[in-house]
């Protein structure tokens, strides 16, 4: 009996979310709600990352099919593990529309959550420590020909044995190189406005693996700071605060600059000078840190320092030498991540996210501008 | 400097549980694929093929409609999604039936996959109105565009849940790798990549593949090392033999021979139109909801009654073709079908002749949905056969 209903070939095939068992919401990604959740026969503990469907007037998201792909794709100690693929069945609950979960492995902390607890302290080795793992796996994604486009604290995971890994692939994408006479058309819509490189914010459309640098020279930073170096809320104004950090953005230091499309829209402060090691100097007392921030945060896409260059610093290569963050970690049992922190600054506390909403420009720029430049002394 | 494990890797695929995520194609060797979901569900194995062939069909022609970057000529192989949205669609096959899943619907929702799978998307409302065209094309009907009504909404509901089934009984490995590249590359390698008519002759083999199940059994180096060795018999060209140029690209002469029959028989195969395949797959429906009621106890044993002149041993395992065309004639009101001849509306009248009867037959797109809330009807004039002849069984 029943024979017409027994399917004969079996794909790797998804299983349903319930066998895990939910312990507590600990993000909102990208693209959905993360929970800790527990295997209810191996107690193993992971992370579900469910994908929003609801609105989807296209089907399934591109994005999350992109981060199912490159997830796929890399397997990288310095990279989250994919685990598997859930779904919940459909029913009258869901309005017959079940829901899909990406099964990760679980981190305890993120950066994010971290850096904003003033118990956690990174020695310079420790700083070190990060930082390289950060690089190794920033360029193990970029040899794979993989964008990440949204680095910031709150994507980068750490486990509580040490290993730091880069998350939450929800806006990544495969790219190719650029062929002469054929320049790529990617939305420059991506990357939250802090961490934001300025050929992005220019209108790039055609970039590089150097927007992740950027992200990687701000996170670099904030592990000194402890928090955001440049909390722009509007495109304006986040690439005012690029200047005054980095100097003005001028063809002289930027080959080509004033071919980006905004460059004759967006108001560039003139004259201003590059003062990043002058500014952060006050944080950051290691010179080769300071010489290693201030080429991860270059201007100019094209010269900007490359992960590999990075990862040959001397910043790496001096004493102290990086050292295991396992003995530092050990110390703090309890999980922090930047979503269940005490909000430190509510107002500020959320930079503007990346589908950033469309172009208010010039004007809400130029408005709130005269008010912005005391947040910004204020974060150093 | 970076960790050695920084190199682009290929380490196995990682197993979890049951669960085996991977990037490479899923296979599955002949033995299993001589039974598939459809054949189980009753539908005789001519009739699935014309599916397969037809609803590939369908996918490449809506992908030149939606202006899809064609794989059509070696130079330009940037884009594979038609590629893909095919052999997604033929590996959904080997997992579920016909029978229960609608060919254009799934057609439907692999195209509009693929295109976002590879980074080509469209509007499902441009693939929806695409498909529209098609048929009323295929029917010779007067091209009209689609009314943005209930129904358009419940198409599109629809194949937006078929994408969801696809990727979940795919278990998301719906990455495909394509011989595009690798027919181009091999041809380098032999130095023969400036015969522009084997190249392109290969090129065109390896296309029509994608209407027969290698993609499911070979792995793509083999298929292209099938495709240039059908190409090089077929044009005269003398390949290296020893040692085998095929043997680098780890293929084996018995492997690549399969897959040319394989694709040759695709041309001498006789395709029937889809109005009667999908008279067929409607048969094996209304059997399958009938003994589905029947385990659900739904019905008594007077249905019984109703179903004289069936055939008496038929199961859904039984390449029946001859006798499913018995379940109609003899069935009390449907010789009326046959009445309507090549007319357009037995294209998807499918036996509901009660249907037919009651609200004539203006449109194509009506007497769809009138069969659909008719169907009722159906089973009950045919769910006496299934029962009887299912009776043995139980």
């Amino acid at each position: 009996m029943a024979t017409y209903q027994r399917e004969v070939i079996e794909f790797p095939y998804c299983e349903e979310v319930s066998k895990y068992e939910k312990i507590i919401k600990i993000g909102q990604g990208t693209f959905g709600e993360v929970f800790k959740a527990r295997h209810q026969k191996t107690r193993k503990i992971v992370a579900l990352k469910k994908v929003l469907m609801e609105n989807e007037k296209e089907g399934f998201p591109i994005t999350a099919l992109r981060e199912i792909k490159i997830l796929q794709l890399l397997r990288h100690e310095n990279v989250v593990t994919l685990l598997e693929i859930c779904r919940t069945k459909a029913s009258a609950y869901n309005r017959y529309k079940g829901s899909i979960y990406l099964v990760f492995e679980f981190c305890e902390h993120d950066l994010a959550g971290l850096l904003s607890n003033s118990n956690v302290q990174f020695s310079l080795g420790e700083i070190k420590e990060a930082l390289k793992q950060l690089l190794n796996g920033l360029y193990y994604i970029h040899q794979n020909k993989v964008l990440h486009r949204d680095m910031k604290t709150a994507n980068i995971l750490l486990t509580k044995d040490g290993r730091l890994k880069l998350a939450d692939f929800g806006l990544a994408r495969a790219f190719s190189f650029p062929k002469p006479g054929q320049p790529n058309r990617y939305t420059n819509r991506v990357v939250t406005l802090w961490y934001r490189p300025p050929e992005l914010l220019l209108g790039e459309r055609n970039y590089t693996q150097a927007i992740d640098v950027w992200g990687a020279g701000c996170i670099m930073a904030e592990m000194w700071t402890r928090s955001p170096i440049m909390q722009g809320n509007t495109e304006q104004h986040q690439l005012t605060l690029i200047t005054h950090l980095c100097g003005s953005i001028t063809p002289e230091v930027w080959q080509d600059v004033d071919q980006l499309e905004l460059y004759q829209s967006l108001e560039l402060p003139k004259g201003q000078k590059r003062k990043v090691k002058d500014r952060l100097k006050s944080y950051v007392k290691d010179q080769y840190a300071l010489d290693l921030i201030d080429k991860l945060l270059g201007l100019d896409p094209k010269t900007r320092t490359s992960t590999d260059e990075a990862l040959n610093h001397d910043f790496f290569w001096e004493d102290p030498m990086p050292c295991s963050l396992t003995r530092m970690l050990s110390q703090h049992t309890q999980s922090m991540y930047e979503y269940l922190a005490p909000r430190r600054r509510i107002q500020q506390n959320h930079p503007p996210s990346h589908p950033a909403p469309p172009p208010p420009r010039q004007n809400a720029a130029t408005s709130k501008l005269g008010l912005n430049t005391a947040s910004f002394e204020k974060t150093y | 400097m970076a960790d050695d494990n920084a190199e682009p890797k290929k380490l196995p695929p990682k197993s979890y549980g049951n669960v085996i995520i991977s990037l490479e194609n899923c296979m599955f060797d002949k033995e299993r694929l001589k039974t598939t979901a459809s054949k189980v569900d009753g539908l005789d194995p001519e009739t699935e093929i014309s599916l397969r062939i037809l609803g590939c069909e369908y996918i490449q022609t809506a992908g030149i409609l939606l202006r899809l970057p064609q794989a059509s000529h070696p130079v330009n192989s940037a884009n594979v999604a038609m590629a893909t949205a095919q052999v997604l669609f033929q590996r959904f096959y080997y997992s579920k039936s016909f029978v229960k899943h609608n060919m254009e619907i799934v057609a439907m929702a692999c195209i509009n996959l693929a295109s976002k799978i590879e980074e080509e998307p469209r509007r499902l409302r441009d693939v929806i109105n695409v498909f529209y065209h098609i048929k009323q094309k295929s029917m010779n009907k007067h091209i009209e565009p689609m009314v943005l009504d209930s129904k358009y909404i419940t198409l599109k509901n629809n194949s937006i849940k078929a994408e969801r089934r696809v990727l979940k009984e795919l278990g998301f490995c719906v990455h495909v790798k394509h011989p595009h590249k690798m027919i181009v590359m091999y041809l380098q390698l032999l130095e023969l990549q400036s015969n522009k008519r084997l190249v392109q002759t290969a090129w065109n083999y390896m296309n029509d593949s994608l209407r027969t199940d290698v993609f499911v059994r070979y792995p793509p180096e083999t298929i292209a090392c099938a495709c240039i060795y059908l190409s090089a018999r077929q044009l005269q060209v003398v390949l290296p033999e020893s040692p085998d140029w095929y043997g680098l690209m780890g293929a084996t002469l018995d492997e690549m021979e399969d897959i040319a029959l394989t694709i040759l028989r695709l041309y001498t195969f006789k395709l029937k139109p889809y109005s009667e395949l999908d008279r067929e797959v409607e048969k094996c429906r209304v059997i399958l909801q009938a003994a589905k009621m029947k385990a659900k106890g739904l019905l008594n044993a007077e249905g019984l009654n109703s179903a004289a002149g069936t055939p008496q041993n038929f199961s859904p395992h039984s390449n029946s073709t001859q006798n499913s065309p018995k379940v109609k004639t003899e069935s009390p009101g449907l010789p009326n079908s046959y009445k309507l001849g090549n007319s357009l509306v037995k294209e998807e009248s499918n036996g509901s002749t009660a249907a037919v009867k009651k609200y004539g037959l203006d449109s194509l797109t009506d007497s769809r949905v009138r069969r659909s809330s008719n169907s009722s009807q159906i089973v009950g004039g045919l769910q006496g056969a299934k029962l009887q002849c299912h009776s043995p069984a139980f």
